[in-house]
């Protein structure tokens, strides 16, 4: 059985898109405060444990992408 | 850095970065087509590249991880001298006026479960790196299926792909940010959707084959 057509601002759409838009939120604002903390002196372990999450995933999301800028990011694994 | 929806210096500066973009893109693009020994694909790819250009680096300014079928169409509408471009403007349907459709949905959109997204300044970073091509999202990937089922079910004979058929495949979704963002300007899909099926049959130029 097809289901039936669905209008883009249906209310469960709206929900879904809100779902959507908040997820990448979330993405733009962990980048963007993530680089701050660092420029700000922020160690790993740091911003790890405020984002509640664990230094090597921290680490593995954001050091390829701020690598090649110019915070200095040697001796950031101290804490 | 840029984000969405904010005009000034971030915004030129995008703007000028992704006309960078289109224009290195094209270079690329009429290399390619002049490698390419009539192989379709490759004539296909040369055809798309400036447009996959655009495409990447509106969803790097947006923030986004993955190019989504929203940044397709900026990609498309960004050349405004198509045929398919022209048509869809002369239905209010244009590259500025679908960036701001795609701004006042996301606001709308997260104002609605009561967020309000903190300034651009606050959301600016530097983008993620990413390998050596575009990772499509689900809604590019879908427009392709979708483009391609149609294309194939025109039939006769060998599938001859339009920049038109590429732009109905995107604007014939049913659910997602582009219905949502066309809706809410108030921007009707079927007319535009008619109007690029007009071109199809007569647009010899644009033809990828």
């Amino acid at each position: 059985m097809n289901p039936g057509p669905v209008s883009p601002d249906d209310p469960i759409a709206d929900d879904l898109a809100a779902v959507v838009a908040l997820r990448s939120l979330a993405d733009q604002l962990e980048d963007s405060a993530v680089e701050r903390a660092l420029r700000e002196g922020w160690g790993w372990g740091q911003i790890a444990e405020a984002l509640g999450v664990t230094r090597q995933a921290v680490h593995k999301k954001h050091l390829a992408r701020l690598a090649g800028t110019d915070i200095d990011l040697r001796r950031r694994n101290v804490r | 850095m840029s984000v969405e929806h904010e005009g000034g210096d971030a915004n030129r500066a995008a703007s000028e970065r992704a006309a960078r973009a289109h224009a290195d893109a094209s270079d690329r693009a009429a290399r390619n087509a002049q490698r390419a020994n009539g192989f379709e694909q490759q004539a296909l790819r040369a055809h798309l590249q400036p447009m996959m250009g655009v495409a990447m680096m509106e969803a790097s300014n947006r923030g986004s991880a993955t190019v989504e079928a929203e940044h397709v169409l900026l990609g498309f509408l960004f050349d405004k001298t198509s045929s398919a471009t022209t048509v869809l403007a002369e239905h209010g349907l244009d590259y500025d006026s679908f960036s701001d459709a795609l701004a006042a949905e996301r606001e709308r959109t997260l104002a609605a479960v009561g967020v309000v997204a903190p300034s651009p300044e606050r959301l600016a970073s530097t983008p993620r790196a990413r390998g050596r091509g575009p990772r499509f999202g689900a809604s590019s990937r879908e427009v392709w299926d979708r483009t391609m089922r149609r294309v194939k079910a025109r039939g006769g004979g060998r599938p001859t792909l339009t920049h038109a058929d590429f732009i109905i495949g995107i604007l014939s979704a049913e659910l997602g940010t582009v219905p949502r963002a066309l809706l809410q300007a108030g921007i009707d899909r079927r007319p535009l959707i008619d109007a690029l099926e007009a071109t199809i049959p007569l647009s010899r130029k644009e033809r990828i084959s």
